[in-house]
């Protein structure tokens, strides 16, 4: 809201500049700039809040700077309306004034209203106008001025306007509305955008003649929507989007009245309505003094919390030793609560007032939220891995591999980026994408994210808190030192279930079930829980498809995406330990190559139970001194020496195994 | 029979010799099963000689094991390095420890400021329900933010991607009962153009406490000690009055620009001061639509976006650097 300082002075006496910017942003309306004018004179712009469009006007600031400065407001001056009120023929949800005005005459605006308006930035144009526009700005209700003879006010109406009706605007353009737009029409069709701008056919040229003047109180959500979908953002517009306070309306228009009688001609008028004045509750709001220390913390004297909502215009009355009964001004159509009085007497008491008060501490809960601590856990191992982390678009960025076709992908209805408009349901290819930019290079660029993914789950939007890494290996130069060992899938696949294991999670790796893209089928796996019953799948890892990474010069790049369990998982988990010492052995098995590992691995854990604190693979050979399609594993088995010598469980285990995998036992050592 | 001790020196003296470690282990095992042989005689001893018998094989098998890795250590050094010459100057091989991103960053400092205090980090979901992210917050029907302009919907009718974390409180609320203390930070996302300053996802940091007693007094002095500890000692800031729809009292708080000193300069708008963080006591009707009795129980909640200071302390003027492909190259903070 501009405000010129010269204006405001009209209706308060204006403490200087240094007191009165720094409080008027202290009560709430917050200086967002400062001109001064070619003629010296200074206009502020101030931030109007959602709630207050009583102070979309200079009146309203008016009032506000005099309640924060204990001084007087001097009232505008009004004339009579018309007692009788004619109703118009139309039903209309909203509420609209007609005045129509026979036999006037306004050659032009006084000169110093002429500069007033011209500080604001409104230019003249026709002196009717230019008198609907000062009365705008200085009461904040929009007024819109018709010929009285392009307007039949017997059915003047706001209503939806009609699918393909059109309009030519004030400013020329004709805009095509549609069922969404709200317009002033009356039985001849649309005449104006209601609370946006007037028609070209309706409007007024001369200065002298009848008129009918049109001020209303529309629904704020049609007039904004109306304003948006035809690109118009107007002074009316700003203040009719708003909760107007429906008092403001006859007002306004005795203001309109008073100031063309003042300044011009009045003939006969006439009033006309359509719909009828918004109900609103007059009953006083009772607040309980005492409530104000204990919202704030600060003392203010039952007296003084009085006077402040005097000053702004509230009627109060006490009605208990502490408690004092308030009805708000006509023009307030945000004080509805005990807690909307507090506000009001803090702001104006000042919240420097407000004490620094100390918090005590308080001991964590019960049963804590652990999601940021396993992300932690999650990035900690990836950091010390020399993954970086990336925070990427939630929307899927390039569409490759038909990822964007998938029948269970989210989508919106409004992107903000045209084009994008399919949630991730997956973080790798935005990983991928990202990768390409990391210095060309490194050897290896090794890329994360915590984020979350999103699917459709029987129709249901759902999203998992997921973390996913990419490894891509360049064929470019490397350091004087090439390690023996280059990370390959086995690498990530342990990074995996390393991370997973860390959040309490032990996984198995499942080839069966499908892998979704851009993992490469055949050189992937997923990951699925080994603990649960269910088959539930907890993440994905393996080679990716060459198309993912596009042109990049990448040898080969490895990915690996895991979703995160739901934090009541960490409690349960129990570090598999030694109760004493440990002891181990080395087994190796000949088996034939249907029986994979996990199977193995399974079963020596069902033997051992809960003394097995480890089982690891340490050796494969597929060599051709073994039988055709066996191969031998070497197993490294850690336990707790309670439960026996090695050699003894070496061979219990080594005849259950033999026994239900029809495997060789190859030897043991320790 | 040789004694233990014997056949520990043999396999001792052996070992130099050996320069293949398939040779060493084929050796190895040799002398492991003699070791279980012995183990196995135990049991006709007495308790007294079994014990002591025991107890020396175990002294043999790890001494055994003790002196084969020593050798394979030797052979393992021996080995000619990438064709080079042992160069204790030439540099290590890279091991490269990964970052974590900006944002993340100072998360931490700010999730360790308040958990200091007892707040709880705790996260709520992106894809959220009308009734969550607006209704639960005293947002009205009609209000300006939830148009398709700003809020950007999903297809399935009345699902949204959160607006603010904000959510999160109500989610909190609605499954706790007071005392309440959380922060909940995360990401949020709104119909933005997409430019240099803004972008249509970003980072929100939250935070709610509820319980007897509590008052904008704490409010402020919660809220002056984190400016404090993330803009340092001598940070000058104000609180002003400032509407937002699920706090009565709300209010603003700015820190005095740091370009300007607070006289007014172009990154300021010309006014000393920048907007840092949105608060005030929860208003009533979010208690109340909470089953919280707002004349026994009284809250604050707090609300700040962290691109700006992310962007700020590592140097970066456009966010988009920040979210997209090239974070990279951004500094450390």
């Amino acid at each position: 809201m501009k405000v010129p300082l010269s204006w405001l002075t009209h209706y308060v006496s204006l403490p200087p500049e240094l007191e009165l910017l720094p409080r008027l942003t202290a009560i709430g309306h917050m200086l967002d700039g400062l001109v001064q004018l070619p003629g010296g004179q200074r206009v502020v712009s101030l931030e109007i809040r959602q709630n207050r469009p009583d102070c979309l006007s200079i009146v309203g600031i008016a009032r506000e700077v005099a309640a924060a400065f204990s001084s007087p407001v001097r009232e505008v001056t009004l004339a009579d309306l018309p007692r009788e009120i004619q109703r118009s023929e139309a039903d209309t949800p909203d509420y609209v004034c007609f005045l129509h005005i026979k036999g006037s005459r306004l050659e032009r605006l006084p000169r110093e209203m002429l500069a007033l308006l011209d500080q604001y930035g409104q230019g003249s144009l026709n002196p009717f106008v230019d008198l609907s526009n000062y009365v705008m700005i200085e009461l904040g209700q929009p007024l819109h001025i018709y010929a009285a003879s392009e307007i039949d006010v017997l059915s003047a109406q706001s209503r939806p306007a009609r699918q393909g009706e059109t309009l030519t605007l004030l400013h020329g353009e004709t805009v095509t509305l549609t069922e969404h737009d709200l317009a002033i029409a009356d039985r001849t069709g649309p005449l104006s955008l209601a609370g946006v701008m007037g028609g070209d056919a309706t409007k007024v040229i001369a200065t002298s003649g009848d008129i009918v003047v049109e001020a209303g109180t529309f629904r704020p959500a049609l007039v904004r929507r109306t304003a948006r979908r035809h690109g118009l953002t107007t002074e009316a517009s700003q203040r009719s989007s708003k909760l107007l306070p429906p008092g403001l309306v006859p007002v306004a228009l005795q203001r309109f009245l008073a100031l063309l009688a003042q300044y011009g001609t009045v003939g006969e008028t006439t009033l006309w309505q359509a719909g009828s004045v918004p109900e609103r509750s007059s009953e006083a709001i009772v607040l309980d003094h005492r409530d104000i220390e204990r919202m704030s913390g600060v003392h203010i004297p039952v007296e003084r919390a009085r006077d402040i909502l005097i000053s702004l215009g509230f009627q109060v009355e006490t009605v208990q030793e502490h408690k004092f009964a308030a009805i708000p001004p006509w023009w307030r159509t945000d004080v509805a609560h005990p807690a909307d009085l507090i506000e009001e007497v803090l702001r104006i008491h000042g919240y420097r007032h407000i004490p620094l008060e100390h918090l005590d501490s308080m001991p964590p809960t019960s049963n804590p939220d652990h999601v940021w601590e396993q992300e932690e856990t999650v990035r900690h191992l990836l950091c010390t891995w020399g993954y970086d982390e990336a925070i990427l678009d939630a929307f899927l960025v390039d569409c490759v591999g038909g990822i964007e076709d998938r029948p269970d992908v989210v989508r919106v209805e409004n992107s903000p980026a045209g084009d994008m408009d399919v949630l991730r349901p997956s973080l790798i290819p935005n990983l991928l994408s990202s990768a390409r930019f990391l210095p060309f290079l490194l050897p290896q660029r090794r890329l994360f994210e915590i984020g979350r993914t999103f699917h459709l789950v029987n129709g249901q939007p759902v999203e998992e808190r997921t973390a996913a890494w990419v490894l891509m290996m360049s064929s470019g130069p490397s350091s004087w030192y090439h390690p023996t060992i280059q990370p390959d899938f086995y690498t990530i696949k342990a990074e995996a279930e390393a991370a997973l294991e860390a959040l309490g999670r032990e996984v198995v790796a499942d080839t069966s079930s499908p892998i979704p893209f851009p993992f490469l089928p055949g050189k992937s796996c997923c990951l699925r829980d080994k603990s649960g019953e269910t088959v539930e799948i907890v993440g994905y890892v393996g080679e990716v498809e060459h198309q993912a990474y596009g042109a990049t010069p990448v040898r080969v790049g490895y990915a690996a995406e895991i979703y995160l369990p739901p934090s009541a998982l960490r409690q349960e988990k129990r570090l598999r330990t030694p109760r004493r010492e440990a002891e181990s052995f080395d087994i190796s098995l000949l088996v034939n190559e249907e029986i994979k590992v996990p199977a193995i691995q399974g079963r020596i854990e069902q033997v051992l139970g809960q003394d097995l604190v480890t089982v690891r693979l340490i050796d494969v050979y597929g060599g051709k001194q073994l039988k055709v399609r066996t191969r031998n594993f070497t197993f490294r088995i850690v336990y707790d020496r309670r439960r026996g010598e090695p050699g003894a469980v070496w061979r219990e285990v080594g005849n259950a195994i033999t026994q239900q995998l029809n495997a060789e036992v190859r030897g043991a050592s320790r | 029979m040789n004694s233990p001790d014997e056949i520990l020196n043999t396999f001792a003296s052996e070992l130099p010799a050996l320069t293949s470690p398939d040779h060493i282990r084929e050796k190895r095992r040799e002398l492991q099963a003699w070791v279980r042989q012995q183990f196995q005689g135990l049991s006709s001893l007495e308790p007294a000689e079994k014990r002591r018998v025991g107890q020396e094989l175990n002294r043999i098998k790890a001494e055994v094991e003790r002196l084969v890795a020593a050798r394979l250590h030797e052979l393992e050094a021996a080995k000619p390095q990438a064709g080079a010459a042992f160069d204790p100057e030439l540099p290590a091989p890279p091991l490269r420890l990964g970052r974590v991103h900006p944002t993340i960053a100072i998360l931490r400092r700010m999730n360790a400021f308040f958990q200091s205090l007892g707040f709880e980090v705790v996260d709520g979901p992106e894809i959220e329900t009308d009734h969550y992210n607006y209704g639960a917050l005293n947002i009205p029907p009609d209000h300006p933010a939830r148009e398709m302009q700003d809020t950007i919907y999903l297809l399935e009718p009345d699902v949204l991607l959160r607006s603010h974390t904000s959510a999160v409180e109500t989610r909190v609320m609605e499954r706790r009962k007071p005392p309440i203390r959380v922060v909940a930070p995360g990401k949020a996302y709104r119909n933005e153009a997409i430019n240099a300053t803004n972008n249509y996802m970003f980072f929100q940091y939250e935070g709610l406490a509820i319980d007897r007693h509590i008052k904008m007094s704490h409010l402020h002095w919660v809220l002056t000690a984190f400016l404090q500890f993330m803009f340092g000692a001598d940070c000058k800031s104000r609180f002003r009055a400032k509407y937002y729809p699920q706090v009565e009292p709300g209010l603003g708080v700015d820190l005095a620009c740091e370009f300007c000193g607070g006289l007014g300069c172009s990154i300021c708008k010309q006014k000393g001061w920048i907007e840092i963080l949105g608060a005030g006591m929860v208003h009533p009707n979010v208690l109340t639509l909470m089953g919280i009795d707002w004349s026994q129980y009284s809250g604050f909640a707090f609300g700040m976006g962290l691109d700006r200071l992310v962007m700020s302390a590592a140097g970066i003027s456009d966010i988009r650097e920040l979210y997209g492909p090239r974070m990279s190259y951004i500094p450390e903070v």
